[in-house]
């Protein structure tokens, strides 16, 4: 079972931001990590990126009305 | 005892539901109820009568003789009532019932052996763990149905006889009757242990408290008697029903003392039972109904929680608003788009508090003078928030007293912003601002053009309208929700207010390349549109006077509706520096939903040239088709005897080749058949809409212009209606193999299976007649099963998404929670946009 999921067209660019990255966007958004969307540590993409508690995870989606749209999920038990 | 010391301030952790022990019922009363009587010869409350003044206070004035508050603080007291015999609580019988048949009639222990009951215990909590209290009900319920089904205590071994329930609430067993004593004592024997698997508990339910022994006496507060005009005291229902509980329990207890016969201590205390089955429910089924003198039905305890009516549905969710009123609406395609015509009787009644400024106080002023007049005010609040009525004896001094920083709650006027309203309210564009218009009459009246964004029309629909109380209020009205501000839907980026039939008609007939119109025709136009203009030449044609509802630097192109049919140029709508150049001016351009030129003139001018220009172009519509008129004529859907014929052979071919298909019988030859009759429809359809005679054709006109009507209605007119559907298969069930008794068995041709060869206008022969109405059925029925899902399935979205918005940077929230980074990922806003796209 050796399957690498993002390497499917219906999957989404995800990436770890960084400490500053992310700290960047929680006051982009003027919100703490609480007010942002979650996703689990057992979330598959979460398991095959190896990201932690806390983490906020940058999504890349494709997106009907604008071609391309970022969305921010932060990583929770 | 004061109230305000005796507030707890806590987090609710859970609640508890249960059932009050005797004991309980004691300790939390404040009065035993010793008497009947209400009030003695003076009128005072009698002591331990049931308006006792320990139960809490209705009188202002009065001081409650338990808490020592006044009427605002005092929030009553229950008192308690011992019952002379035990009476069954009506509400608990089914659950009695349950627990008498799962239980041993000799020894009291659940009917299920010991070993089980062990795995229960585990089984039970595993459940709770896992599914919540729901499933642990589900289990119990379960237990019980298994326990009822057991013929031999599994304890002492004796053999179990079932108690039947005889309805509303007498236990049979062995064939004697158990009354509340024997029940109560049959209850009681069931052990702590046991309760567990029963749903109660020992702390909380105890069984045997499913049966009164005391009475709770609710307090005066929740049934307060009111004073009537002629100053007599009338009772509330509650207390009424109470008091035929006092006076037959101590009529019970006298006769018990006495040692009556048992005969009537039997009667008096079945009749206990109905004055407190009555208390607490007034409809159990076999229950005769409690009525006042009058034939009234009396209002329970249970009256008041249940139902549309009750606490929840009536008083919780659904509440009165202030400062609104209700009326039907009719049509007026003389006010503007944005108004709405108030009623004088409705504009005199609901107020809009305006606070007195330097500027104003005069105007003001003049209005209180007005008393009863119009417009008028009724009310000012001082600085302090003190509310004073204006009448003939105050108005001077408030006069005298008024100045700015005062408000005044004046009668509606010419030009305030309020909300208009219909429901099911069903999107944003439901309510908006409306100027008020005061007129004669009693509807409200709403210009036809912004009906759609309601679903209004005037088969009695009614509306609200509200008035605003505060200036923020009416800010967002004047503008965020301002009818002239939503013309283009956030739903598509589609006008949604517009022109609609008659308007389309009109304008399309204006702005036909022949029409000419002479000078002195041209100024009433103009007058009655409201544009003052100087005319110099003698003729003027239709597009000529239609631009000049356009602003002067406008630039436009589109297809027409007309253009789209015919693909003739003249009717390709062209507008350079605000003239109409060439091009039929119709539901393309200014129909609802439709509309490409509102769109644009809302993107490009704001909605307050838009909404100008629809009124103008409503009021020249209206006024070209009364000049010009338009009446369709039954010889409108005459075909020729060419395109009959086409039609009848296009039949006759596909009856052929279906005879063929079902001689050379195969599996698919139905589906085969279905689609073959889709292609006639499609067939049919074409070569009638080639046949329509063109030529001064009204019924043509409205089609393709958009005003009213299409192909779709019009081939089944005039030419052949076609294959009737059901279930989007050809109709086959009624008689054995076949549809009606009229055809033969198994005959799967055209007609015997529901194809119509007749036309609307020359008529449907019977068999015809009811194959198609069997179809239209369907539609109906659809509809009707349709419209409650939806609506559930709307109110559940509704409120999972009520509280979301879009912050100042574009994200949207509930509260701060982010649900999205952008709204609609693009952050545009549809009603601005192109028809949903971004055009730069
Ligand atoms: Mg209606
Ligand atoms: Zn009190
Ligand atoms: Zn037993």
């Amino acid at each position: 079972m050796d399957i690498d999921i993002f390497n499917n067209r219906l999957s989404p660019k995800y990436k770890i931001l960084d400490p500053n990255e992310a700290d960047k966007i929680l006051l982009r958004f003027k919100c703490s990590r609480s007010n942002l969307p979650k996703i689990k540590t057992t979330d598959p993409a979460v398991i095959a990126l190896k990201a932690n508690e806390g983490d906020i995870l940058e999504i890349t989606r494709a997106s009907k009305s604008a071609g391309e749209a970022i969305y921010y999920r932060v990583v929770i038990r | 005892m004061r109230l305000d010391s005796n507030f707890v301030f806590n987090k609710i952790y859970g609640i508890e539901f249960g059932v009050l022990s005797p004991r309980m019922i004691e300790k939390m009363s404040s009065v035993a109820i010793t008497s009947s009587e209400l009030y003695d010869i003076d009128g005072f409350p009698v002591d331990g009568g049931l308006a006792d003044m320990r139960l809490g206070i209705t009188d202002p004035g009065l001081v409650c003789r338990t808490c020592g508050n006044t009427i605002k603080d005092c929030p009553g007291h229950f008192g308690h009532l011992e019952l002379a015999r035990p009476v069954f609580n009506i509400k608990m019988i089914p659950k009695i019932y349950d627990l008498l048949n799962a239980t041993c009639d000799a020894c009291g222990r659940i009917l299920i052996p010991e070993a089980v009951l062990k795995k229960a215990t585990i089984t039970m909590d595993a459940i709770e763990a896992r599914e919540g209290d729901l499933g642990k009900k589900r289990y119990v319920r379960k237990l019980i149905k298994h326990a009822k089904s057991i013929n031999t205590c599994p304890f002492c071994h004796s053999k179990q006889h079932k108690v039947k329930l005889e309805k509303p609430y007498t236990f049979m067993y062995n064939g004697q009757k158990l009354n509340a004593s024997d029940v109560r004592e049959r209850l009681e024997r069931i052990s702590d242990a046991d309760l567990q698997f029963l749903g109660m508990s020992q702390e909380y339910s105890r069984p045997e408290w499913m049966i009164f022994t005391v009475l709770p006496i609710p307090p005066v507060t929740i049934r307060p008697p009111i004073t009537l005009e002629s100053g007599q005291k009338s009772e509330d229902d509650l207390t009424h029903k109470l008091t035929d509980i006092v006076r037959t329990n101590q009529r019970l207890a006298e006769n018990i003392k006495s040692g009556a016969p048992e005969v009537i201590i039997e009667e008096l205390w079945d009749l206990l039972q109905y004055h407190i089955t009555t208390f607490i429910s007034n409809g159990t089924a076999q229950v005769p109904i409690a009525r006042h003198k009058s034939g009234k039905k009396l209002k329970t305890l249970e009256d008041r929680i249940k139902g549309k009516e009750g606490r929840f549905r009536g008083s919780t969710l659904g509440k009165r608003a202030n400062y609104s009123a209700r009326s039907t609406i009719s049509p007026d395609s003389m006010i503007r788009l944005d108004e709405v015509g108030v009623p004088m009787q409705i504009a005199k009644e609901v107020t809009y508090p305006e606070r007195v400024t330097e500027m104003n106080i005069d105007r003001l002023k003049s209005l209180i003078k007005n008393l009863d007049g119009y417009p008028n005010a009724s009310y000012i609040v001082t600085p302090d928030g003190i509310r004073r009525k204006i009448t003939e004896s105050t108005v001077q001094n408030i006069l005298d007293e008024l100045k700015p920083g005062y408000i005044v709650e004046r009668s509606m006027l010419n030009g305030d912003i309020i909300l208009f309203n219909r429901q099911p309210s069903l999107h944003r564009l439901s309510i908006m601002g409306h100027s008020v218009r005061v007129l004669d009459g009693k509807t409200f009246r709403i210009n036809p053009a912004s009906t759609l964004p309601y679903g209004a029309d005037f088969d009695g629909d009614e509306m609200n309208i509200h008035v605003l109380q505060t200036e923020e209020a009416l800010a967002e009205a004047a503008l965020i929700m301002n009818i002239k501000n939503n013309i283009v839907s956030p739903r598509h980026g589609l006008p949604v207010i517009g022109a609609a039939q008659d308007y389309i008609s009109g304008s399309a007939i204006l702005t036909r390349k022949e029409t000419k119109i002479d000078k002195s025709t041209a100024e009433d136009f103009l007058t009655f549109v409201g544009i003052d203009a100087k005319l110099s030449k003698s003729t003027y044609t239709g597009r000529e006077i239609f631009s000049m509802l356009l602003p002067k630097d406008l630039n436009f192109e589109s297809e027409s509706s007309v253009y789209k049919f015919s693909n003739d140029e003249d009717s390709y709508v062209v507008i350079k520096n605000g003239k109409l150049e060439r091009g039929i001016i119709d539901s393309a351009t200014i129909g609802k939903e439709n509309g490409s030129l509102l769109q644009y003139l809302f993107v490009q001018y704001g909605g307050e040239t838009t909404a100008k220009f629809i009124d103008q172009l409503s009021r020249l519509a209206l006024i070209t088709l009364l000049k010009f008129g338009i009446s369709a004529n039954i010889a409108n859907f005459d075909l020729p005897e060419k395109t009959m014929s086409e039609i009848y052979s296009i039949f006759e071919e596909a009856n052929e080749e279906v005879n063929k298909m079902l001689k050379d019988y195969n599996k698919d030859v139905e589906q085969n058949i279905l689609s073959l009759t889709n292609k006639v429809r499609g067939k049919i359809r074409n070569a009638t809409r080639a046949g329509i005679n063109k030529k001064a054709n009204e019924i043509d006109d409205m089609m393709i212009t958009g005003a009213k009507g299409s192909i779709m209605n019009f081939f089944p007119t005039a030419g052949m209606i076609g294959q009737q559907l059901l279930r989007d298969t050809r109709m086959s069930n009624g008689y054995d193999g076949r549809l009606t008794a009229h055809f033969k068995k198994n005959d799967m041709g055209l007609i015997p299976r529901g194809f119509v060869v007749s036309n609307y206008r020359d008529g449907l022969n019977p068999i015809e007649f009811f194959l198609h109405a069997g179809s239209s059925r369907e539609g109906l029925m659809d509809n009707v099963i349709r419209t409650p899902v939806s609506g559930y399935m709307n109110r559940r979205l509704s409120s999972a998404l009520q509280d979301l918005k879009v912050a100042d940077d574009l994200s949207v929230r509930e509260g701060n929670k982010i649900i999205q980074f952008m709204y609609g990922e693009d952050g545009l806003d549809v009603s601005l946009s192109d028809k949903g796209e971004l055009n730069i």
